[in-house]
């Protein structure tokens, strides 16, 4: 081994008209971040419109760290984080619930934390997604559990700090970073490939307390609707190969989690939000209700509000197949939480 | 903490007002100290526990080392320098792999050792922080310096914020006589320090992280046997990532330091350049190859006991030097490929080294591309979770085993190839060059310019705060 160059004890700096140099530098990075700025307030990103990060998620969690019968949490998918208003529910049952559903992953591994937080004694509520819920989950779907267990406090503090940017910038916003701007344009791809066109763009907006709805430009922009349909319909055409008996395992593990839940004074109710176009159609041809839904409700013996079995809510129709528009999730919202005033006996002794 | 995360930004700024205040030297590097402590509690508290020890140890054993005239006592009192450091090391970094090896070993002979799980979460830069306070002791011990006057500017010394978790490695000479007397940044070495700072955000955000990981990822994390140009395509992008991220880190830490007043001695030096082995490791990672020469390889005996001890040096302490990274046989065959590589070099050099075919530009253009090739080989293993992964990638990359499946999107294929025949490009002509000998040739408004376009992409990226790849060594 040849020795290394020995470095010098004083590094040199270059020659050079430093003040010169740093005020171009800091008006171009301002006027560059300013047209940005613009550009990305022309597309329709707002501020206050917060990223849906893990830290975001871990706020949210750490909530349910001390027993409090009346506590409601969330979980579930994409569905029933977008289409429940968190201010419409407080307003309606008198208690704000923490939203822990995540969009694109199964609730699975959130029900059985919540089966195993020895702290949660409140009602769960879980939004089913039956092609999310009866699969096996990946990886993937437990980041937000790992991240909330092993945050750091620079990651604490670091999530604060961006809360406070992201009320002033509109730009601030994970899906319109740099490179998913580049990557997410239409090119042409090589044989069996889904390039990041296919990936999930933008659809929803987030507030605080993880409060989400759907993008106010997807309300209104056919192009966006489309590519979602396209997006889903491309994800449904390539499922990936599921035990045979994955149906009575997930299951069983459910009715674990819900007697755990139970044993400490908790409840948990379960909820199978609006669905249309084809993600209807494959949901009713692979999970068919008898042997997914009314077998999930009779085996925890839960209440469970299925929205088909309800005039006001069945013609509700998500725009891009499985989410709702705002003002759609904030009717649903309105007479989910009326049915479960009316119905859910937890309710009975806690009528606002 | 993170250098590319927002809680540094206001650290760092924190820090930099402190410094600046009109208060005693050793108040400066009170506050210094402390800032180092909380800037490695921001990941887990607890753990500044390990730094303190180290700390304290080495304080105390080279003072006694220092003063004491009895050999043997020095050669106790080193030994026990060494066996707390590697100690920590051990327990931390290699606990779990001593105990699967072991396993393994007992199993061949027919016994079934089922030991309790260990759940040990690994000390961020544990590995340098260790080599560092090891490599003070060793000086002492081997009279190269005097031991610290000072336990605040050893203690500082020990655990400087900007190379503590991921270096570079500095010796106790090249910084403890910087904590000895009052250093402030000019307006230059603050611009600069910040300039360097934007260029080693802008490696790691924008060409580490945005675009080259996930090709990286997206083939090192599949399954089956894929094609060539995928397999190669993923090495190639682990090849950029893997020196954007690092010197990305070291280039930060150097801008950081320098904007406090205090110089860092470089790490990298356009590596992928390098014509042959022993070129390529005076670039890449230069504090840790400089210490594993100065603290394995000359004590092993160097090159002088013979060629055949040469030899076995080169590959041990190569070894070592793969073993340092992580707790994996797949660093292991990273270092012993390495190994082999300068050990074949050596071998070549002494009976062709002064051809005249070696000057030109051709050839060694040709060399240049050589050693990238075959330093990519070995970032397979570098890069590879197990054998297995690397077998099936290197076999998809050489043609005895590709596969069919393709992975790689094309606009991935466009990022990586870009990067990557940009960055050797861009090492090739700053080959003899160094960074401030460009920059300072470059008219003010187009720095200015570049300087501002580095700025804006880094923060456009609006990178998640992904670790250092070297945080975990």
């Amino acid at each position: 081994m040849n020795n290394p160059e020995e470095t010098s004890y004083d590094r040199d700096i270059p020659s050079q008209r430093w003040g010169l140099v740093s005020l171009v530098a800091l008006i171009l990075t301002l006027v560059g971040l300013a047209a940005w700025e613009w550009q990305m307030r022309r597309i329709g990103l707002f501020a206050g419109d917060l990223n849906n990060v893990p830290a975001a998620w871990a706020v949210e969690r750490r909530k349910l760290m001390h027993p409090d019968p009346n506590a409601i949490a969330v979980v579930g998918a994409s569905r029933i984080l977008f289409d429940l208003n968190l201010d419409i529910f407080e307003e309606k049952t008198g208690i704000r619930p923490v939203q822990l559903a995540l969009g694109g992953t199964n609730a699975r591994p959130y029900l059985q934390d919540m089966g195993d937080n020895e702290a949660f004694n409140g009602l769960l509520i879980v939004g089913i997604t039956p092609g999310s819920f009866f699969r096996e989950p990946r990886q993937r779907n437990f980041g937000r559990l790992e991240h909330f267990r092993d945050q750091s406090p620079a990651q604490r503090s670091g999530h604060l700090i961006g809360r406070f940017l992201e009320g002033y910038f509109a730009f601030i916003d994970r899906g319109y970073a740099l490179f998913n701007i580049i990557e997410r344009n239409d090119w042409p791809e090589r044989r069996d490939i889904d390039g990041p066109y296919l990936d999930v763009w933008k659809i929803a907006s987030h507030s605080a307390d993880r409060y989400t709805y759907m993008w106010p430009r997807l309300e209104h922009d056919a192009y966006l609707v489309d590519h979602a349909q396209r997006v889903w319909s491309n994800g449904m055409s390539k499922p990936r190969p599921q035990p045979e008996d994955l149906v009575s395992k997930v299951i069983d593990a459910a009715v674990k989690n819900v007697q755990d839940i139970r044993a400490r004074g908790g409840e948990v109710t379960f909820v199978r939000l609006p669905s249309s176009g084809e993600y209807i159609e494959m949901e009713t041809e692979k999970y068919p209700r008898e042997k997914i839904w009314d077998e999930l409700l009779q085996q925890t013996g839960s209440f469970g509000v299925h929205f088909a079995d309800y005039p006001q809510l069945k013609d509700l129709d998500p725009p891009e197949w499985s989410h709702l528009y705002r003002d759609d999730a904030d009717t649903f919202t309105r007479e989910y939480a009326r049915i479960l005033l009316d119905e859910l006996e937890w309710f009975r002794d806690r009528q606002p | 903490m993170l250098f590319n995360s927002l809680t540094f930004v206001v650290f760092f700024a924190l820090v930099l007002a402190l410094h600046a205040l009109p208060v005693s030297w050793t108040a400066k590097k009170r506050n210094l100290l402390i800032a180092s402590y909380i800037f490695y509690a921001a990941w887990n508290p607890p753990f500044v526990i390990l730094v303190w020890l180290s700390t304290i140890v080495d304080w105390h054993v080279a003072k006694a080392m220092y003063t004491s005239g009895v050999q043997s006592r020095r050669r106790l009192l080193l030994t026990v320098s060494v066996l707390v450091n590697l100690g920590l090391l051990g327990f931390f970094k290699y606990g779990n792999f001593l105990l699967e090896n072991f396993q393994a070993i007992v199993s061949i002979f027919g016994f079934n050792y089922e030991p309790a799980q260990w759940s040990i979460i690994l000390p961020v830069g544990i590995s340098f922080y260790t080599f560092q306070t090891m490599a003070y002791s060793l000086d002492v011990y081997l009279k190269r310096s005097k031991p610290a006057e000072s336990f605040l500017d050893f203690a500082l010394f020990v655990t400087f914020f900007p190379q503590l978790v991921a270096g570079p490695i500095v010796r106790p000479t090249h910084l403890i006589p910087q904590f000895a007397t009052p250093r402030k940044a000019t307006r230059d070495q603050l611009l600069w320090g910040l300039g360097m700072v934007t260029l080693g955000l802008f490696m790691k955000i924008v060409i580490a992280d945005g675009a080259l990981a996930s090709t990286a990822d997206l083939v090192y994390g599949e399954a089956e046997q894929i094609a060539t140009l995928d397999a190669w395509l993923g090495t190639l992008a682990f090849s950029g990532q893997i020196f954007c991220d690092f010197a990305g880190y070291s280039t930060t830490a150097i801008g950081v330091a320098l904007c406090l007043g205090f110089s860092l001695p470089n790490n990298f030096r356009f590596p992928y350049a390098a014509i042959g082995f022993s070129d390529f490791w005076r670039r890449w990672h230069i504090s840790l190859s400089s210490w594993l020469r100065d603290y394995l390889y000359i004590p092993l005996g160097g090159n002088r006991k013979g060629n055949v001890r040469t030899y076995v040096n080169l590959l041990l302490t190569m070894l070592i030097g793969g073993l340092w990274h992580g707790a994996s046989w797949t660093f292991v065959v990273w270092g012993g490929l390495h190994g082999l590589y300068l050990a074949v070099e050596r071998w070549i050099l002494a009976r062709w080294g002064n051809a005249e075919i070696g000057k030109k530009t051709l050839v060694r253009i040709f060399l240049a591309l050589l050693t990238y090739f075959l330093v990519n080989i070995t970032w397979v293993f570098f890069r590879a979770q197990d054998f297995a992964t690397a077998w099936r990638i290197l076999s998809s990359m050489l043609f005895f085993g590709s596969g069919d499946k393709v992975l790689v999107p094309t606009v991935q294929i466009i990022e990586v190839s870009v990067v990557i025949v940009g960055l050797i490009m861009t090492h090739w002509l700053m080959r003899d060059r160094t960074l401030e000998s460009v920059v300072s040739k470059l008219p003010p408004w187009l720095l200015g310019t570049v300087w501002a376009a580095l700025i804006w992409m880094v923060i456009v990226t609006q990178g998640s705060a992904d670790s250092f790849i070297y945080f975990q060594f």
